[in-house]
């Protein structure tokens, strides 16, 4: 009976499928497939420079942002940047609604005179839920109430999306998304198209936390806005690293970068010592011992110099559902804390027994947790430390810098 | 007196002629099939058939998406089907090949707490093979392709093309229809009106799928969050024809066999490729397009606001519904629900229509 029901259900004529890929429908199962998707990376042990992380000679980038006063001094410091190759700037929203963030990241390439640089505007809502913004930290206009002209130019008719999709086909294997907002236009382009995911050389993002959250207990904003976009980015298969606020909490914004941003004549410096120095005033009214957190240039800087971080893998996954926990980053690592493992045994991470379970069962349920995953498959390279002195370095020398 | 009459009847004959072409030229209902399109036939790809073959319609394209089979093989169903009945001018777009967030692995540790799924579509393990694979294609593989462009930005571009003159008929998960969303919030608006087959409120049936579950419909529960999306999105009128009213339905081989006395190809392709499995064999989305091409057919409808729970619990994915009275004080989207049809008159609509010769294509392209 259960058997005619299932097949009853829709009615088409498969009796046997068989496995003829054919013409025309190119059999590319495995790449774009989640389920056993092979690991593009041969995972190492402890502590790793990431190989998505640039410093060769490619680096086409996709900037994904919601400025947000740390995102325009991402953006800058991005501009100001000789060795990247800027595709696209995508804004969304998120820190504050896409009618500031379009506008705000039109502004800095204006400032940085890139108008050569398409912005491209991304969602104004997150996937399935109303948009949170965070107004108390970046102002109602995003750069803490630091106001600057009207943009003049305009934003290209593509839609962030399409575009993010578009630039990597266009390169192969080149372009890495920094992504420094919430991932709804990233899960969108890979909804759109899963093999983005492989084709993309890597996403380096500023967001998540294995040491918890600002905007709850559990959640850093940037997933918190839109985690089951992030759980889309997460489960993609793209290779991750994740700047979160591990590390972004250790860098402070303070009275003596901003001077140095002011006494340095290049626009750049100043409308980022102008961003800066409301930035700081704001921090120090609202009672802060230290001034703004400088979380989305790190994720900028860990792209351009991974030496300023140490990293880790893991397997990050997002919660969607917790009641108090939605948006919250879970890592997973057979060689951190109470799991660590002997060095010796560390050298097959991928062979590491590792389950991955869901929560406890109810007493009308099976008699164990579902387990998700076996076996340690680290999907991110999470940022574990940080040299603050040093992305400070190459954040302000690089802002002021002729 | 006589050649007077003659003359005012032959005039009037012309004015009526000249009027029905005009009318059958402008008045075309524009639509695109967004459909989960298994085949070959079958209750997808027949509800594409009624609405290519209806005079008054123009079919402007078909967005595919995985359902009740994977995207590729349902796309390649789809451009034999097109083939076969002579109308490869209707452009087929892929679109995804995945639910937003709900993945097989998943589902499949919900199995274990919550009891297993009647229908998983693509991922019924009895089907089961890898997304890029064709199933067996006895309907002969197409030589045709689907277009360059993607589902999502045919359905944006066709909306600003023609605003508030297309209806989406969507048979499948939503899960195009919610990434158009994404991308741009005035799809919406933008179109005519939803027309979707999909949710269940609490069929009167004894079909083991609906027994305990009465509040889980397929298409809906697939995309859990896609459906959300598009459910909750400011659409000027959606029209839903849920379980409750597909269960009251049923195809027969009665009803193949009078649609096999056609000669047209259409008729010979569902005559051929047509199969009952067990006692629950229901005109699903075939409902959905004829009450849209003949909305007398239905005798009953409610209106209900509708969501779909993406709790991820026992219920996610299911069909939550409320009335007036009971609705949470926010602005939702009124559905227009069916209750009841008029079953004979829908049999002969579908057996009409599949047996008439399909309709040339539209003089003017459509894109």
């Amino acid at each position: 009976m259960e058997e005619q029901a299932q097949v009853s259900r829709r009615r088409f004529v498969t009796s046997t499928f068989a496995a003829a890929a054919l013409a025309g429908f190119a059999n590319q199962a495995s790449a774009a497939n989640p389920e056993g998707r092979p690991s593009r990376e041969q995972p190492k042990a402890g502590e790793t420079t990431p190989r998505a992380i640039g410093g060769g000679s490619i680096s086409r980038v996709i900037i994904d942002t919601d400025p947000g006063i740390d995102d325009a001094f991402a953006l800058l410091l991005a501009l100001r940047s000789p060795e990247l190759t800027i595709e696209a700037i995508t804004p969304v929203a998120g820190n504050v609604p896409l009618e500031f963030t379009l506008p705000n990241a039109l502004r800095m390439v204006e400032i940085a005179e890139r108008t050569d640089i398409p912005v491209a505007a991304g969602a104004s809502a997150p996937l399935v839920r109303r948009l949170v913004t965070a107004t108390y930290a970046h102002g109602e206009n995003g750069l803490g109430g630091a106001v600057f002209p009207e943009p003049h130019t305009k934003p290209v008719s593509m839609p962030a999306a399409e575009m993010i999709r578009e630039v990597i086909r266009k390169y192969p294997n080149q372009v890495t998304l920094i992504t420094i907002g919430p991932l709804t236009n990233v899960a969108v382009a890979l909804s759109l198209d899963p093999e983005i995911a492989h084709l993309a050389r890597g996403l380096v993002m500023m967001g998540g936390s294995l040491s918890g959250g600002n905007i709850t207990p559990a959640a850093e904003f940037n997933i918190y806005v839109d985690p089951e976009a992030a759980r889309i980015v997460f489960q993609s298969g793209i290779p991750i690293t994740m700047v979160g606020l591990d590390v972004t909490r250790k860098t402070a914004l303070t009275e003596e970068h901003v001077r140095r941003l002011e006494a340095a004549k290049n626009p750049v410096s100043q409308a980022a010592a102008i961003i800066g120095r409301n930035a700081v005033t704001r921090n120090r009214a609202q009672g802060y011992v230290i001034g703004p957190n400088m979380h989305d240039s790190l994720a900028m800087a860990a792209f351009l110099d991974p030496s300023i971080l140490k990293f880790q893998d893991y397997y990050i996954d997002v919660e969607t559902s917790g009641e108090l926990t939605a948006g919250e980053t879970l890592g997973y690592s057979p060689v951190a804390g109470d799991l660590r493992r002997r060095p010796d045994k560390e050298k097959d991470l991928a062979a590491m027994n590792m389950p991955i379970r869901g929560s406890a069962p109810t007493l009308a349920s099976v008699k164990t947790s579902p387990v998700l995953r076996d076996k340690f498959v680290p999907n991110t390279k999470v940022a574990v430390d940080v040299d603050s002195d040093k992305f400070f370095e190459l954040l302000i020398g690089r802002l002021s810098g002729r | 007196m006589k050649t007077k009459t003659c003359v005012r009847a032959t005039v009037a004959l012309i004015v009526l002629f000249i009027v029905s072409i005009a009318s059958s030229a402008q008045e075309k209902r524009k639509v695109i099939i967004d459909q989960d399109a298994a085949g070959p036939a079958g209750t997808d790809q027949q509800s594409m058939m009624l609405l290519i073959q209806s005079p008054q319609t123009e079919v402007l394209g078909i967005t595919v998406v995985t359902g009740d089979q994977w995207l590729t093989e349902e796309v390649a169903h789809t451009l034999r089907m097109l083939e076969i009945i002579g109308r490869t001018d209707i452009p087929v777009m892929r679109g995804a090949e995945y639910p937003l967030v709900r993945t097989k692995e998943e589902t499949e540790a919900m199995e274990l707490r919550y009891g297993s799924f009647t229908w998983l579509g693509a991922w019924t393990p009895k089907f089961y093979h890898a997304a890029r694979e064709l199933g067996k294609m006895p309907e002969g593989m197409p030589t045709t392709k689907a277009s360059d462009e993607d589902a999502v930005h045919f359905l944006l571009r066709m909306v600003h093309k023609y605003p508030h003159q297309i209806t989406i008929y969507a048979g499948g998960p939503m899960t195009n229809l919610a990434i158009a969303i994404s991308i741009d919030p005035e799809f919406p608006s933008l179109a005519k009106e939803l027309v979707f087959m999909g949710a269940s409120l609490s069929p009167q049936t004894v079909d083991p799928e609906f027994v305990n579950t009465p509040r889980r419909e397929f298409n809906l529960w697939f995309d859990p969050e896609a459906s959300h999306i598009v459910l909750r999105a400011p659409w000027k009128k959606i029209v839903c024809t849920p379980v409750d009213v597909s269960v009251k339905t049923r195809m027969t081989t009665a009803l193949i066999d009078k649609v096999k006395s056609g000669t047209s190809p259409a008729a010979q392709y569902i005559g051929k490729y047509t199969q009952l499995y067990g006692a629950f064999n229901y005109l699903w989305d075939e409902l959905a397009a004829a009450a849209w091409l003949d909305p007398t057919l239905i005798t009953k409808s409610e209106k209900r606001y509708m969501d779909i729970s993406i709790d991820r619990g026992p219920g996610y994915g299911d069909t939550l519904t409320w009335s007036d009275q009971d609705k949470p004080k926010q602005e939702m989207q009124a559905v227009e629900v069916q209750v009841d049809l008029d079953t004979e008159r829908f049999y002969k609509l579908f057996v009409d229509l599949l047996k008439a010769p399909t309709p040339k294509a539209h003089d003017a392209p459509n894109n």
